[in-house]
């Protein structure tokens, strides 16, 4: 009964959200070039909030993976894309 | 259409052998070009993305003279669109020019350069006036149309091959012909060409 107890009780207990990394798919205009598209990889190696940088030529996508609990807002991921020679035309975002 | 109209009224015009002389916000990148005209080599360092400043090296091997300065490139404009991207960019170089074993004297260059790309089809074009004091001015223009035969994945090697035409008013030579080959991996860019006499092409661009 003691046993019973406890388990109940953890299982009402809450628990934390373990930090979930977030994959943002950046849609951009003007991606042709391997030469020209790494200069989204550097400019996204500086942050801290970004882990993964993956370019896709043929969808004309850029991929970001996020460190858990980092935000990379739309405005700040938008500029980081135009200095880098591109221009957004939409961003999608889930959590991995 | 009107974009399509300008890129390749530019690249019938002339044509670039370097690609992006603006790079990204603290981006350096090392130019390095030589064909039968001329040799040069290009440090330049990209402060923001609408220009980049750096410095040059020119020579003029027919005619023994030399020319290096500062350089500043301005990327007029660019358009982004589904698929494709062009570029219109401005530079201009002051420096100082020389004829071998005689005094350097005040010199440089503006030119335009234009470009329209997709994945399999590039259009290059580039002009350049260049005026070295006592010494003269001369122009010069280039076109370019290349192919790439695959389209590669972000990170593969890519190829392309162009057709080029340059004229340059300096040399005996005035016209040359050529064909070239562009290879780049990553931020390694290297072209090897020949031209219609035979003449050797061979350009490289690294980004840091």
């Amino acid at each position: 009964m003691k046993k019973l107890m406890i388990a109940l009780l953890l299982a009402a207990a809450p628990v934390a959200a373990a930090p979930t990394p977030e994959l943002v798919t950046v849609k951009v205009n003007g991606l042709v070039c391997d030469f020209c598209a790494r200069s989204i990889e550097a400019m996204m190696k500086k942050r801290d909030d970004v882990s993964g940088v993956h370019v896709d030529l043929d969808k004309g996508e850029v991929h970001l993976k996020l460190k858990a609990n980092a935000t990379l807002d739309d405005a700040t991921l938008k500029k980081l894309i135009t200095d880098s020679g591109y221009n957004v035309t939409g961003v999608d975002r889930k959590a991995l | 259409m009107r974009i399509w109209l300008a890129a390749l009224g530019a690249a019938l015009l002339t044509t670039a052998a370097g690609a992006r002389p603006v790079s990204w916000p603290g981006g350096v990148t090392w130019m390095q070009e030589l064909d039968p005209g001329t040799g040069s080599a290009l440090l330049h360092y990209t402060p923001n993305r609408h220009y980049s400043v750096g410095g040059r090296y020119l020579r003029m091997r027919e005619e023994d003279a030399n020319l290096a300065g500062a350089q500043a490139t301005w990327l007029v404009k660019r358009w982004n669109m589904e698929g494709a991207q062009a570029n219109l960019y401005l530079s201009g170089l002051a420096g100082a020019g020389w004829r071998d074993g005689e005094s350097a004297r005040p010199g440089g260059f503006v030119d335009a350069q234009a470009d329209w790309e997709n994945r399999r089809v590039m259009l290059m074009g580039m002009a350049r006036l260049t005026r070295i004091d006592r010494l003269g001015t001369t122009d010069m223009q280039l076109g370019r149309i290349g192919w790439a035969p695959y389209e590669g994945d972000y990170g593969d090697a890519h190829l392309w091959l162009f057709a080029q035409l340059k004229r340059d008013s300096g040399m005996a030579d005035e016209v040359q012909p050529a064909l070239v080959a562009r290879l780049f991996y990553r931020k390694l860019l290297v072209e090897a060409g020949v031209t219609d006499r035979g003449g050797l092409i061979l350009n490289s661009q690294i980004r840091f």
